[in-house]
């Protein structure tokens, strides 16, 4: 699974820089970002697979930028990667739709089959959405591939 | 000062230390990370480096893994550290007293390390969540370890025990090794302030006669 778009967003700047350099030894394609607003402008650009996402930030706080990337960009994958992570957090990161939770510091091989897993899933959910519109389904389809946070 | 003010006051001053220590063990974890990722980084650029400096450099290796280690070892602490800080937040919610009695084991095993007791647990499975004060039944217990922490001899060991009924949840404190039948003054409350703990709590605390001390605690206070 080569090709995987990764954007990591934390303002600890040498935490970014150093986890994207290792991320980058084991294939995938990262971008960083240091704060929230800069992870909104990023993704308007350039939409990533998957976005690995701190919570405590300055400025937009993690759980606000993760309900606007589940809004407005259904498709990428959300890991939240956070050193303040409280069960309440937690369960509320999966109830804004976020694909998993890690605590930092995670071991590098287990962050990069997150990551591997998330991606998997929104291929499939992907071609899922496809099969259901080649049948004529467009309604499923739409369905599919906009799905939203569970209230 | 009116008894009510000073109370208000003493639970100011627990939310203000609460929050300061969870502040500090979030950034203590962050650079922590940092130090992780570089080190990681490290052994990455040696392992997936050109064979003739790899070989140069693989005797930094168990360094490196050692730094590894021992961050993972202040992580665990500062995570427990992290929970116990925003205990205080609530005066009252649910929880599970395995959960709190795992937090006190960790933070206090270097007291029971430093005097060469060890400190063991036997939950019994499934034990029902509570809604009480954590913090305050988390105090209560402490001094009651600290008090046999001081008074048991090296090599004797503490066992918390719990077990649960339809309503209620017992904690056993249970001592083995030679009691040394002295005071001590280590700034640990009375027997009265441990009975006041308790009530607020709604429970029962009973001493039995080898030292044991056992907690009831109703699964709800209402």
């Amino acid at each position: 699974m080569k090709d995987i778009k990764v954007l990591l967003v934390d303002d600890e700047e040498a935490f970014v820089n150093t986890l994207a350099q290792r991320l980058k030894m084991r294939d995938l394609k990262v971008e960083t970002a240091y704060n929230g607003e800069q992870a909104l402008s990023y993704v308007k650009e350039k939409e990533p697979d998957v976005m690995v996402l701190d919570l405590k930030m300055p400025g937009l706080h993690g759980m606000d930028v993760l309900r606007k990337i589940r809004k407005a960009y259904p498709n990428i994958q959300v890991i939240v990667l956070t050193g303040h992570g409280t069960e309440k957090d937690e369960i509320e990161a999966k109830r804004l739709g976020g694909f998993d939770f890690l605590k930092k510091p995670a071991d590098i091989e287990t962050l990069v089959g997150k990551i591997r897993v998330a991606y998997k899933e929104k291929l499939e959910r992907a071609m899922t959405a496809v099969a259901f519109a080649e049948s004529g389904e467009f309604d499923t389809a739409r369905e599919i591939m906009n799905e939203e946070e569970n209230d | 000062m009116h008894n009510e003010t000073e109370q208000a006051l003493r639970n100011l001053q627990l939310i203000f230390m609460g929050k300061i220590l969870a502040g500090f063990t979030h950034e203590m974890k962050n650079y922590l990370a940092i130090i992780k990722e570089s080190s990681g980084l490290m052994q990455d650029l040696i392992s997936m480096g050109k064979s003739s400096s790899k070989k140069d450099a693989q005797p930094l290796v168990p360094s490196l893994q050692l730094i590894d280690e021992q961050i993972d070892r202040s992580i665990h602490i500062l995570n427990h550290l992290n929970r116990f800080a925003h205990r205080m937040d609530r005066p009252s919610s649910s929880f599970l007293v395995h959960d709190i009695l795992d937090e006190l084991m960790v933070l206090m095993s270097r007291f029971a390390n430093q005097k060469k007791i060890i400190l063991e647990k036997d939950f019994q499975k499934n034990i029902p969540a509570i809604i009480s004060d954590p913090a305050r039944l988390q105090c209560l217990i402490y001094c009651l370890i600290e008090e046999k922490l001081n008074r048991l001899d090296a090599g004797s060991k503490i066992t918390l025990q719990t077990s649960s009924s339809k309503d209620h949840i017992l904690i056993r404190l249970v001592p083995k090794g030679t009691t040394l039948n002295k005071e001590t003054e280590n700034g640990l409350p009375s027997h009265e302030v441990l009975q006041e703990i308790i009530r607020d709590l709604h429970g029962e605390i009973a001493h039995e006669k080898n030292e044991e001390i056992t907690i009831k605690l109703p699964l709800s206070q209402e």
